[in-house]
């Protein structure tokens, strides 16, 4: 996990942060916020997707078995 | 725009945002005023340098839930300043009304930094550096550089992707851009997803509330574990300081030194609107956890040392106030107090005098001599050079300044607590 963030990091530096800004004192906030984005972003939206795939399967588990299935949070952090 | 959205609705429903009424004022200059709006008064304005551990997280994520309620009605926050965030009826809550600004899809969150410096920074040197460097907002008004913080905290920490991000390589992106300068118009078109600006939003949210403090070991922290009262004498106590209060009927009190505030309930929980000051930030934390689990209203633990008290700072010296500036209080307790102030920390009774009557107009202070084991203690170790400090040469220099009500005898001890109202 730590070295797949790392990773998207780098590489999100390095195609982003072409030395190529205008920069004011905030331009380093500015720029980390849009890597890390990339990197958040992409958990958001495979969040997004797995949330309905797992309701499709849960969805299907019920209409294959007469157990109803038991139900996990799927927010670890809180 | 906040109130056509439903936003200011779902803020005030959720305890969010301080509720405000339009005021019936005529703006200084018509052209360019909208409306002027009255916000609803918070008796004690706070600092986040005088805020717990819990008190500060408990501020960066109501800020939070400000900006996820803004964003799901199409707008942003503009600031994430900590000092838009104060307690009312104990609860934190947002007061910058004017903060929000609509939402453009693809802008990153202009007020990031802000948050990391202002939130994230002290919360994450507090948790896993040292508690005691909150106090570095008092020095960086504008928040903690986050070039400070990441040296400052342990090497560990990048172990964290969060903090990795949010805080190290946060302050190396700084390091490395601030002295380049570019084409503004390459900036403009970096653009944030709205998933990314939401992703970072609850990515900041998940990386506070897995900062931990654990505040059993301080000095204070088991405080009335260690005290000489016996049970009599304790609750006589409290029945001669409620019986004060009511002679006082005050609005607000200040009780300076309140330790884990067992006594400031004397006059909260009597609908007394009372700030609870202490030293140790142990005794202010299980202070506020305590407001918190028993759902309490008039009552805000603050962390204040007396012998330095929050100065005045910012612009101008006018920015922040400092302790005096924001009273004088209606009443103030100062119980089991001077003797530590005037032999623990050499303050002379005079002076002692002076502070409490700029303080408050009405003082419950109790006298301890010094043959009590607890003030023996203080002078263990060390030469008596305080030849002043016993109860006449107390007496007479507080009846200088405030007149003396009524003095009682705490039983089955040695010390005394008096009623005084300052001369005006």
């Amino acid at each position: 996990m730590i070295a797949t963030i790392t990773l998207l990091l780098s590489i999100s530096l390095s195609s982003l942060l072409k030395p190529e800004l205008y920069l004011d004192p905030g331009s380093g906030s500015f720029i980390i916020q849009i890597a890390i984005g990339f990197v958040v972003g992409a958990i958001v939206v495979v969040k997004a997707y797995w949330s309905k795939i797992r309701a499709f399967i849960v969805k299907d588990n019920k209409n294959h078995q007469d157990n109803p299935v038991s139900e996990k949070s799927d927010q670890p952090n809180e | 725009m906040l109130m056509d959205s439903g936003l200011y609705q779902d803020l005030i429903s959720n305890d969010l945002l301080i509720p405000h009424q339009p005021a019936d004022i005529q703006p200084a200059i018509i052209e360019t005023a909208y409306l002027i709006i009255q916000p609803e008064i918070i008796p004690f304005i706070s600092y986040p340098y005088e805020w717990s551990f819990s008190q500060l997280k408990d501020a960066a994520l109501t800020t939070l839930a400000v900006q996820k309620a803004a964003l799901a009605k199409g707008m942003v926050l503009k600031d994430a300043s900590a000092y838009n965030i104060q307690f009312h009826n104990s609860k934190p809550i947002f007061i910058d009304t004017l903060s929000f600004e609509a939402y453009q899809e693809g802008t990153p969150w202009v007020a990031y930094r802000q948050f990391c410096q202002h939130f994230l920074a002290p919360l994450a040197l507090m948790a896993h550096t040292d508690e005691r460097l909150s106090k570095l907002l008092r020095v960086y008004i504008y928040g903690i550089p986050l070039d400070l913080t990441s040296k400052l905290l342990p090497i560990r920490t990048r172990l964290s992707p969060s903090l990795m991000m949010h805080i190290h390589l946060h302050a190396s992106a700084q390091k490395r851009y601030a002295d380049q300068t570019h084409k503004k118009s390459a900036q403009s078109k970096k653009k944030l997803s709205r998933n990314s600006f939401i992703g970072i939003i609850d990515n900041l949210e998940s990386t506070v509330r897995k900062l931990k403090w654990n505040s059993g070991d301080t000095e204070w922290a088991d405080y009335y574990k260690n005290t000489n009262y016996s049970t009599t004498a304790t609750s006589q106590k409290q029945q001669i300081i409620t019986a004060f209060l009511e002679q006082i009927q005050p609005k607000m009190v200040w009780d300076l030194g309140a330790n884990d505030g067992t006594f400031s309930r004397l006059a909260s929980n009597q609908g007394i609107f009372t700030v609870a000051f202490d030293i140790d930030p142990s005794a202010v934390e299980n202070n506020y956890l305590q407001t918190k689990s028993y759902s309490e209203t008039h009552i805000l633990p603050l962390q204040m040392d007396l012998t330095n008290p929050s100065p005045s700072i910012g612009w101008h010296s006018q920015e922040r106030e400092g302790l005096l500036e924001r009273g004088p209080a209606d009443a103030l307790l100062a119980l089991a107090l001077i003797h530590h102030l005037a032999i623990g920390n050499n303050v002379p009774l005079p002076e002692l005098a002076e502070f409490f009557y700029e303080a408050g107009h009405w003082l419950v202070i109790e006298f301890i001599p010094k043959s009590d084991s607890q003030v023996q203690k203080l002078l263990a170790g060390r030469k008596d050079i305080f030849t002043d400090y016993h109860q006449e040469g107390f007496e007479s220099t507080f009846a200088e300044t405030f007149e003396i009500i009524e003095k009682q005898r705490i039983p089955e001890s040695e010390r005394f607590l008096y009623l005084m109202k300052r001369h005006r």
